[in-house]
C-alpha cells in the first residue's frame, strides 16, 4: 500500500522511459554428444544493455544400454563473455546447475518421458549484473559431457538503455 | 530507476567456481582456495552458491572458513578471519547438499577441472548475500574446513561458486575509498 504515500511523477517517468525500457536476450541451442559449442546473441544497435539478471533451463539427456534417457545429471557446463571487451564472466566452465534457474526441463527425446520428473518451477533469477555496450555480442560457449546431445535456453532479463 | 551508464563502466561480474574433493584421508583437513585477481582489481563478494554429496548420516561440520588476507600497497599482509568457526555451507549459501548416489563418479563425465564428475542438477534458491569487499589484494583467500565425525564410505564432492564483481583501482579512488582502510 506504500505506492499510495507516493507521488507519482508522470512526466518524469514518461522522460525515463522514452530513454529506457525492460528488455530480454535469449540465447539457446543444442551442444552435440561430448562436443563443445559457442553461441552469440547481439546486443544489436538499439542501445546498451543493462543485464540484472539470468535465468536458463537445459535437458539432461544421456544413452544408457543405448537407450536415451533422462538421468537429471548436470553435464553442461558453460563460460559466458562478454564480446564487447572480451572478458569472460566466469573463471571456468561453470555447471548450469549452478547458475540456471529453473534449470532441468524435461525432454521429448526420453524414451521414458511419461515417467521422467516434471522439471522445477522458476525459483531463483540469478544476478548477473553487468552493462553490455550497444552493438556487442553476449556469448556463452557450452561444453556437454554426456553421450547424448543436450540443449539449453538462457535468458538474460535487463534494461535497454538508448543512446 | 534512472540507469546511469558511468556507474556500470568498469565493472564486471565475475563467477569463480571450484569443485573439491573430500575423501576419508582429508575430511579434516582445511583445503586452501585461492584466486588470483588480476592486477590493478579488487573483488566484491555478493553470494556464494555451493552443493555438495552427502552420505546417509550427517557427516559433521562441513563448512567454509574465509580469511580475509591483505596486501597492501605498503606489501604488508595480514590476515583475519571472517567467522570465528568455519561456518557451514548450507546456513550461507544455495543450493545445498545432495545425496551421495547422485553423483555419477568416472568413466562418466570427464573433465579434469571438475574432477571427472559430475552430479544431478540441482534447484537454485536465494542465497545470503554477504557482501564484503576485497580490496587492495592480489588473492583471494579462503579455506574450506571438512571437518567430518565418521569415516566416510565414499568419496564426496562440493562445488563452490562466488559470485560477485571485479571493480578496478580506478573505481576504487572515485569512490572516495582510501588504500587499505576499507572494511577495517
Amino acid at each position: 500500500m506504500d505506492i499510495f504515500k507516493k507521488v507519482i511523477n508522470s512526466a518524469e517517468i514518461f522522460n525515463i522511459q522514452s530513454k529506457q525500457r525492460e528488455d530480454r536476450l535469449l540465447i539457446e541451442g543444442t551442444i552435440p554428444a561430448n562436443g563443445c559449442s559457442l553461441f552469440k546473441v547481439s546486443v544489436s544497435n538499439d542501445g546498451h544493455f543493462l543485464s540484472q539478471f539470468l535465468t536458463g533451463k537445459y535437458t539432461t539427456l544421456a544413452t544408457v544400454n543405448n537407450v536415451t534417457v533422462d538421468t537429471g545429471v548436470s553435464y553442461l557446463r558453460g563460460l559466458i563473455r562478454d564480446q564487447g571487451t572480451n572478458k569472460p564472466l566466469f573463471n571456468d566452465f561453470i555447471p548450469l546447475d549452478l547458475f540456471c534457474s529453473p534449470g532441468r526441463m524435461k525432454s521429448d527425446l526420453s524414451t521414458t518421458l511419461s515417467t521422467d520428473p516434471a522439471a522445477s518451477p522458476l525459483f531463483y533469477h540469478y544476478k548477473l549484473e553487468h552493462l553490455f555496450t550497444i552493438n556487442s555480442d553476449i556469448s556463452i560457449e557450452v561444453k556437454n559431457d554426456s553421450n547424448q546431445a543436450n540443449k539449453f535456453s538462457i535468458c538474460f532479463h535487463g534494461i535497454r538503455i538508448y543512446k | 530507476l534512472k540507469i546511469i551508464i558511468d556507474a556500470y563502466s568498469d565493472i564486471q561480474p565475475l563467477l569463480i567456481w571450484k569443485r573439491y574433493k573430500i575423501t576419508n584421508a582429508n575430511r579434516k583437513v582445511p583445503i586452501p582456495f585461492a584466486y588470483t585477481l588480476p592486477f590493478g582489481f579488487s573483488y566484491f563478494l555478493e553470494t556464494i552458491v555451493s552443493k555438495n554429496s552427502e552420505q546417509m548420516q550427517d557427516i559433521g561440520r562441513f563448512g567454509i572458513a574465509m580469511f580475509d588476507t591483505f596486501i597492501e600497497f605498503t606489501r604488508q599482509a595480514r590476515n583475519r578471519k571472517l567467522q570465528s568457526e568455519p561456518t557451514p555451507l548450507s546456513l550461507i549459501s544455495s543450493p545445498i547438499g545432495i545425496d551421495h548416489v547422485s553423483y555419477f563418479p568416472p568413466p562418466a563425465p570427464v573433465d579434469q577441472s571438475a574432477l571427472g564428475v559430475s552430479s544431478k542438477s540441482v534447484i537454485l534458491t536465494e542465497p545470503i548475500e554477504l557482501d564484503y569487499l576485497y580490496i587492495y589484494r592480489e588473492t583471494i583467500n579462503y579455506d574450506l574446513s571438512f571437518k567430518c565425525d565418521i569415516d566416510l564410505a565414499y568419496d564426496l564432492y562440493c562445488d563452490v561458486v562466488l559470485n560477485g564483481y571485479l571493480i578496478p583501482d580506478s573505481k576504487i579512488a572515485a569512490w572516495g575509498l582510501k588504500n587499505g582502510t576499507c572494511n577495517d
